[in-house]
Formats: structure tokens, C-alpha cells, sequence
């Protein structure tokens, strides 16, 4: 029998004829689906909450901001990583023998993994802080329209 | 779908803390999670029409959509540990 749980997760009203049947017969999918319509009712039935037209575009940089800068530092990471390999592999294995190339290469890739790891948590911690002060400034923000609106 | 108590994982719950709990994590949320959820099912837009207004693609509204129910869902769980003591 497949499980439907994840679909169930995603939107359980986007279920199926198909889906339905399957969660009269299926006891586990069943309950995730009761569960996951409780979550989805607890949110149908907030208190009043208006959201200004103009916030939309705040939401959609809010929204994809910490998925941009996640990329970002993963690109620039493989770039650190991979850049040095390929240049000093290129350069000492025209002018050194093979064992010579290898030493080097070994050395050189510790040296250069302490510099990585003490950047690499250095730009981590600020990328965490960038994200948790922009999304304070988003809350403060939704904050004061929602007061104005209330005003 | 009437609910069971037997697959009703609150079922000793009471509905209104449940309810309380769970507007209450929903607002604890990160808004990268929060408000998919609100849009879609406090404002009622679907994917498409989210994924025009914020000009984000629909896969990636799912995926929030997804990981954030999973996260309340977390939440909910820690409560229910909470009152079995």
C-alpha cells in the first residue's frame, strides 16, 4: 500500500478521489491527515489579521532572501574550495615531479582547510545573524501597519 | 472526514488550548514558513495565484508550505509530551 503522507502535508485539499479511498482503508494516513487538518483549521480560524497589499513585495524579499543567501554561500564556498585545487594543481605539476606535486598538495590543502574553516564560521555566524535581525525588521514592520491599520 | 479518538492524535486534548497552542507557534514561526501558511489558508489563495502575487515559484511555496505544517507539527507534539507528563 503507498502512503499518501507527504501529499497529505502539502495540502490536504489538493487530496484526490484516489487519495480519499486510500484514507478510509489506511489508519496511519488517516491520522496524519486529521492532524494536518487541525493545523490547517487553526490557521482558517486566527483572529482578525489584515495584511496590507503593500507588504506583499516585504514578503516575497522576506521569503526568498534566506534562500538567496544560502546559495550565495554555498556557490562561493565550492568556489573557495575548488579554485586554489585546480590553479596550483595546474602551475606545480608543470614545474615539480608527481611525489613533489603530491607533498605540496597535501600541505597545501591543510593550510588552506584551517583558513576555510575559520572564514567559513565566520561568514556562518553572520549569515544566522543577517537573517534573524532581517526577520525582526519584518516583524516590527507587520507590527506597525497592523496598528495603523488598527488605529 | 468525522474524527476518530482512536486515530485523533489530540484526542485528549482539549480543543481550545490545541487551538491556542497552535496560533501561538504558528506567530512563533519564521516568516519564510508563517506566511505561505497564512496565505493560503487564512487568506485562502491558492499556489498559483501565490506564486504570481510574490513571483516566487509554486515548488518552492509547496516546500515551505510543507515544512512549515512539519514544524508545527513539532510544536504540537511537544505539548502533548507536556501534558502526558
Amino acid at each position: 500500500m503507498k502512503h499518501i503522507i507527504k501529499k497529505i502535508w502539502e495540502d490536504t485539499n489538493q487530496l484526490t478521489d484516489w487519495d480519499k479511498k486510500h484514507l478510509e482503508e489506511c489508519d496511519l494516513c488517516k491520522k496524519e491527515y486529521l492532524l494536518a487538518k487541525k493545523i490547517e483549521s487553526s490557521i482558517e480560524q486566527l483572529p482578525e489579521l489584515n495584511i496590507p497589499i503593500e507588504v506583499d513585495k516585504i514578503i516575497a524579499k522576506v521569503l526568498l532572501r534566506p534562500f538567496y543567501r544560502t546559495w550565495q554561500l554555498i556557490l562561493i564556498g565550492l568556489w573557495v574550495v575548488l579554485s586554489p585545487f585546480l590553479l596550483q594543481l595546474n602551475i606545480f605539476s608543470v614545474i615539480l615531479k608527481s611525489d613533489q606535486v603530491y607533498a605540496i598538495t597535501i600541505l597545501f590543502v591543510l593550510i588552506y582547510m584551517m583558513v576555510i574553516l575559520a572564514f567559513g564560521y565566520h561568514f556562518y555566524v553572520e549569515h544566522e545573524k543577517g537573517i534573524e535581525e532581517y526577520s525582526q525588521k519584518i516583524d516590527l514592520f507587520l507590527e506597525n501597519q497592523l496598528m495603523k491599520i488598527q488605529k | 472526514m468525522e474524527s476518530n479518538p482512536e486515530l485523533d492524535y489530540f484526542a485528549e486534548i482539549d480543543d481550545q488550548l490545541l487551538m491556542d497552542k497552535l496560533q501561538k507557534e504558528l506567530m512563533n514561526l519564521p516568516e519564510e514558513y508563517r506566511l505561505p501558511l497564512i496565505l493560503l489558508f487564512y487568506e485562502k489563495l491558492s499556489y498559483k495565484e501565490m506564486s504570481e502575487k510574490l513571483n516566487i515559484p509554486e515548488g518552492t511555496l509547496k516546500s515551505l508550505v510543507y515544512r512549515g505544517k512539519l514544524r508545527l507539527k513539532e510544536k504540537i507534539k511537544e505539548l502533548k509530551n507536556i501534558i502526558k507528563g
